[in-house]
């Protein structure tokens, strides 16, 4: 069986604030969605995957799809195509064809994480291991003694939480994030690989590499990089990552 | 100069135009500081960042030095008309505990005057 996604639609609630990176990398939980789709196509017996219009970095992310038990194709075109499967347990489907529900705006996507956080959606997201009730916690977390967490809480692999942070209730921190010492994170998402400064304060709100959106109106704001900071800056990733897409 | 001046019933009101960085801390500081030598007697000031669309943690900086000099006079200072993006960044810093903040001009000298 065989199923087929389509990037190339633009997303405009994530422009501005998601300079880098494409918006199908936008976490449901601590993963990319388009993993979140990937995963509910196998679980529905699909085997091969065509990804039309991905840029290098999600093309670089994805690989082969060996990981997820399934061959993947990227193509620039090609017509848009339902996925026939059976009723896999935790989607809607609708006559056996997965009806993905578009993502309307920023305030959509934050209240879907809300929701997975809250357990009140079937998607299957949660990562790493589940330490506590509604605490998932993902691989080689390096928490402080003194920090604080409250459910429900997702943290992604290899965070890192400093002394008398407190991260949680409703909040989601992708992996390799680093929340300062004494910062509070609340009812808010932080984006894979941003660093949290000492002492800031997020409450509802969604930290994306140096940049800081409210997902009530959508507006957004560039903060200094000692408040706010995309750590793949400072290993070189985003230098050799936009080279690739040049030479592409 | 990106400032106008005035004090309007003894609370002295300045507007800042244009951003408030660290590429320009410096001349928001010195006419600031000549704002503030020119009358020694005043003590309530309000800030109008109604025409201010970027700050960073040079200008919240400059404001906190400020807000310490009117306090050392027995005096406040208030942030007026703060654009929503110049907000978040005093949300996050917990600054918008620090500074009392007004939607006009009017509603900040009326509060200030309550104060003192």
């Amino acid at each position: 069986m065989k199923a087929r996604f389509d990037l190339r639609a633009p997303v405009p609630w994530t422009e501005g604030w998601l300079a880098e990176g494409h918006w199908s990398l936008l976490p449901l939980g601590t993963q990319p969605m388009v993993v979140t789709w990937i995963q509910c196509a196998v679980a529905g017996g699909v085997k091969t995957i065509e990804v039309l219009g991905a840029p290098a970095e999600v093309w670089d992310f994805l690989g082969d799809g060996e990981r997820w038990g399934c061959d993947l194709y990227f193509k620039s075109s090609g017509e848009t195509m339902d996925v026939d499967v059976d009723r896999p347990a935790f989607l809607d489907v609708d006559g056996g064809r997965i009806r993905v529900r578009p993502l309307v705006g920023l305030m959509d996507w934050f209240l879907l994480n809300r929701r997975l956080l809250r357990g009140e959606s079937r998607l299957p997201v949660r990562p790493g291991y589940s330490v506590v009730v509604g605490e998932w916690v993902g691989l080689e977390p390096r928490l402080a003694p003194s920090c604080q967490c409250h459910a429900p809480v997702m943290l992604g692999d290899f965070v890192r939480l400093g002394a008398l942070s407190e991260v949680g209730p409703e909040t989601i921190v992708g992996e390799r994030c680093v929340i300062g010492r004494a910062a509070r994170v609340v009812g808010s998402v932080v984006l894979p690989h941003t660093y949290v400064g000492e002492g800031l304060s997020l409450e509802g709100r969604v930290a994306a590499g140096n940049k800081l959106v409210d997902p009530e109106d959508g507006t957004w704001v560039e903060v200094d990089e000692l408040l706010l900071f995309d750590l793949r800056r400072s290993r070189g990733a985003g230098w050799w990552q936009r080279l690739r897409r040049a030479l592409a | 100069m990106n400032m106008t001046d005035a004090t309007e019933h003894a609370v002295r009101v300045i507007a800042w135009r244009g951003a408030l960085t660290v590429s320009n801390i410096d001349a928001f500081r010195a006419e600031m500081d000549a704002a503030l030598a020119s009358d020694s007697e005043f003590r309530w000031l309000l800030i109008d960042f109604s025409a201010t669309d970027m700050m960073d943690s040079s200008g919240l900086g400059g404001l906190l030095a400020i807000r310490k000099q009117l306090q050392d006079r027995g005096g406040q200072l208030g942030l007026v008309g703060l654009m929503k993006k110049v907000r978040l960044l005093f949300e996050i810093t917990n600054a918008d505990a620090v500074f009392p903040m007004y939607e006009s001009v009017t509603e900040g000298r009326e509060a200030l005057q309550g104060l003192g």
